[in-house]
């Protein structure tokens, strides 16, 4: 906060009145000064905030979303089999199979939400592009209807903007990107996929479950 | 106040560096809490994200799986757990899944949950899969 | 208030615990009751007192809710908190557990047979109404989940005549449902009460539903024609209930059970201030604002909370109460006409 500094420099040619005055009077007017700037600074802070949480947590959701499909729904088709099985072949060597997949899919998904557990409230490394993104695209916004032209009274003027449209303005965000950093090799879903079409092989099951399963891999 | 007029006179040049100081510290702190609240939003989002995702994909997965094995029964029992699995399947795509502000989302995660329990019971399936449908403990008649 | 109720008999059903429901079999030779002891019992009058005839083997984990007879009178459903309904049936000289309906995720508060037999309907406090369908060869299978209620559904009910299900919730609404392409949906919430409705009874016609409540009100829903009767509307929405009278100040505590007489049309009270109360229509009441009047009303008929009150199918004016004290009573309604 630089230009705080020059508050003196402005009040000097403000009052021109005797020394002691003036040196208390700064001192008052410095003191307000520093109140208003600390003010205004968390007026904006909660401001920016508010206007920014949703879309936040609209980017990460997408972002959530799309990173359990394929997991998700490899779980629901091994459960699913596992049902299947138990009816139609209790006891049989087939069900442990799929219990053993089932289970490593099951702790696959549990890792992955661990670690977007963990990320909470801190900067989660993946989508540096996505919030610098949204930031500039928030700060564009301010610009064109902040405070920066002349004539600003302190009631309205900073806080007409703070009601950024949702919608078609919102920010187009590149989730599907193939080189998604979130996905790095030892989180891939692939090998627990390749291993279900072989046991869906194997067990002679349906061909459509092999379309499907193919389905998830280009996920 | 009328700034426009008096920009000679001291006192308003008084207010005027008040709102200044004001109005450039918010700036400032409207990016910073921009950012953060971007962050955080992300933070929250994307677990919530995943949580739903879990679900419904998972519901999504145990449905088409259901069809490809049962596809070939003609009897009509297997045909009506045929349709069953099918609405479930319907259901679960009648929505975005990615919009959380969506106006009826609650609506149909309802729905669908309904529908993932009947086919349970249709399929014989002890629908233990409870982690998704939590209820809270207690006592009542 | 004129008329009376007459204690006929009183015996201990579900001793050192609550009764929580009774019901008559179709033909009224039979009184099935259910307790907090996971016991099912099954009363007969044997000349000038009632006796068990029937103890059914311990199908339940725990408390068992309500019981319910299918239409034909030889099934007997039991809904259990240990989230499970039985359908019971009688082999030769005893009553015994055939299926056991699961799904529920847990406690199922009440279980009801629709008029045709041929679907039952469960509720939970999962929040849930379930819609069985019963093919030739009793097998039963869910037909319906529906989670349109926000809280606990504490009762459900059938329309005499027609498919319509009503269900009573925690959430102090009342909701209607009715099938549409293979699934049973919610068609109306009927909103007034401002506490939870414990149950809720059609009238024998079908023209009106009383709705019982911890706001210590019953109130009286009726069907309103729509003022265009070949209106489009009430084709795709059907019908609209009205609340058309609030029977308030006469209870002061919860009300748990309402039950209209399928001969008299007295509509009788079950509520926690240990009282019995029968309610009458009055016959020149105004159809847009029924009216009723306390008829005849037992205060201490029971030591502690009443949960139920059931009108003999058959005999005009014969009515069954139970109690949190465990026991039975049998009441007969006398008109000073």
């Amino acid at each position: 906060m630089s230009w705080v500094k020059s508050v003196s420099v402005v009040s000097e040619d403000v009052f021109e009145e005797d020394g002691s005055d003036i040196i208390l009077q700064n001192k008052e007017w410095n003191n307000n000064m520093s109140k208003r700037v600390k003010d205004g600074y968390r007026d904006g802070v909660d401001a920016g905030k508010d206007a920014s949480l949703q879309r936040g947590f609209n980017v990460g959701y997408r972002e959530g979303v799309e990173k359990m499909v394929a997991v998700g729904q490899l779980k629901g088709i091994l459960s699913a089999l596992q049902c299947w099985c138990q009816l139609q072949h209790p006891g049989s060597p087939a069900f442990s199979s799929i219990s053993h997949l089932l289970q490593d899919v099951s702790r696959h998904e549990d890792r992955v939400i661990e670690r977007m557990k963990m990320n909470v409230g801190q900067q989660p490394p993946a989508s540096v592009g996505e919030i610098t993104e949204a930031v500039e695209d928030l700060q564009m916004e301010h610009s064109d209807t902040g405070c920066g032209g002349g004539g600003c009274s302190k009631d309205n003027c900073c806080r007409k903007e703070q009601t950024p449209e949702e919608g078609p303005t919102a920010l187009q965000t590149p989730c599907q990107s193939t080189t998604h950093p979130t996905f790095s090799a030892e989180e891939s879903v692939e090998p627990l996929l390749k291993r279900c079409m072989d046991l869906v092989v194997e067990l002679g099951l349906p061909e459509e479950l092999l379309h499907n399963l193919q389905q998830l891999r280009s996920l | 106040m009328n700034s426009e007029t008096g920009s000679e006179d001291p006192f308003d040049c008084i207010f005027m560096a008040d709102n200044r100081y004001h109005c450039e510290a918010y700036k400032e702190g409207l990016a910073e809490g921009t950012r953060q609240g971007l962050l955080e939003g992300m933070s929250h989002g994307r677990m919530h994200g995943a949580r739903f995702s879990t679900e419904m994909s998972f519901y999504y997965g145990f449905a088409c799986a259901w069809k490809c094995l049962l596809q070939n029964n003609t009897d009509a029992k297997s045909r009506k757990r045929l349709r069953t699995l099918e609405a479930l399947a319907v259901h679960i795509q009648a929505f975005p899944h990615n919009d959380p502000q969506h106006a009826t989302l609650q609506q149909e995660v309802e729905k669908v949950r309904a529908k993932f329990r009947q086919v349970c019971s249709m399929m014989n399936v002890p629908a233990d899969f409870r982690e998704y449908v939590t209820v809270a403990a207690g006592v009542s008649f | 208030m004129k008329d009376t109720l007459n204690k006929l008999h009183k015996f201990n059903a579900h001793p050192d615990s609550r009764c929580w429901y009774v019901a008559w079999n179709p033909t009224g030779t039979l009184l099935a009751s259910c307790g907090g002891d996971r016991a099912i019992r099954i009363w007969a009058r044997k000349g000038d007192s009632w006796e068990c005839s029937f103890v059914l083997p311990e199908g339940h984990q725990r408390t068992i809710r309500k019981v319910a007879w299918s239409p034909c009178g030889n099934y007997l459903a039991s809904a259990s908190f240990d989230a499970t309904t039985c359908i019971w049936g009688k082999k030769g000289d005893d009553f015994e557990c055939l299926t056991v309906l699961e799904g529920h995720e847990n406690e199922v508060k009440c279980v009801a047979w629709a008029p045709s037999g041929s679907l039952l309907a469960t509720c939970s406090r999962d929040k849930s109404v379930w819609v069985w369908e019963v093919d030739e060869e009793d097998e039963y299978e869910c037909v319906s989940v529906v989670n349109s209620h926000t809280q606990d559904v504490k009762h459900v009910a059938w329309h005499p005549t027609q498919e319509l299900l009503a269900s009573a919730s925690y959430d102090n609404t009342v909701r209607l449902y009715k099938e549409e392409d293979d699934d049973w949906l919610c068609k109306a919430t009927l909103e007034g009460h401002t506490a939870t409705v414990w149950s809720l009874a059609f009238d024998p016609t079908g023209q009106m539903l009383a709705s019982c409540s911890d706001d210590q009100t019953v109130k009286i829903w009726k069907v309103c024609q729509s003022e265009d009767e070949q209106g489009d509307r009430s084709a795709s929405t059907g019908p609209e209930w009205k609340c058309v009278c609030t029977l308030s100040g006469f209870h002061s505590r919860t009300v748990y059970d309402v039950a209209w007489c399928q001969q008299t049309g007295l509509l009788a009270t079950a509520c926690a201030d240990d009282g019995v109360r029968v309610f009458k229509e009055d016959t020149n009441s105004d159809p847009h604002q029924t009216t009723f009047s306390l008829s005849a009303h037992v205060p201490k008929a029971h030591n502690q909370d009443v949960n139920c009150v059931a009108w003999h199918p058959k005999e005009a004016g014969l009515l069954a109460s139970c109690s949190d004290d465990g026991e039975i009573a049998i009441w007969s309604y006398q008109s000073e006409a």
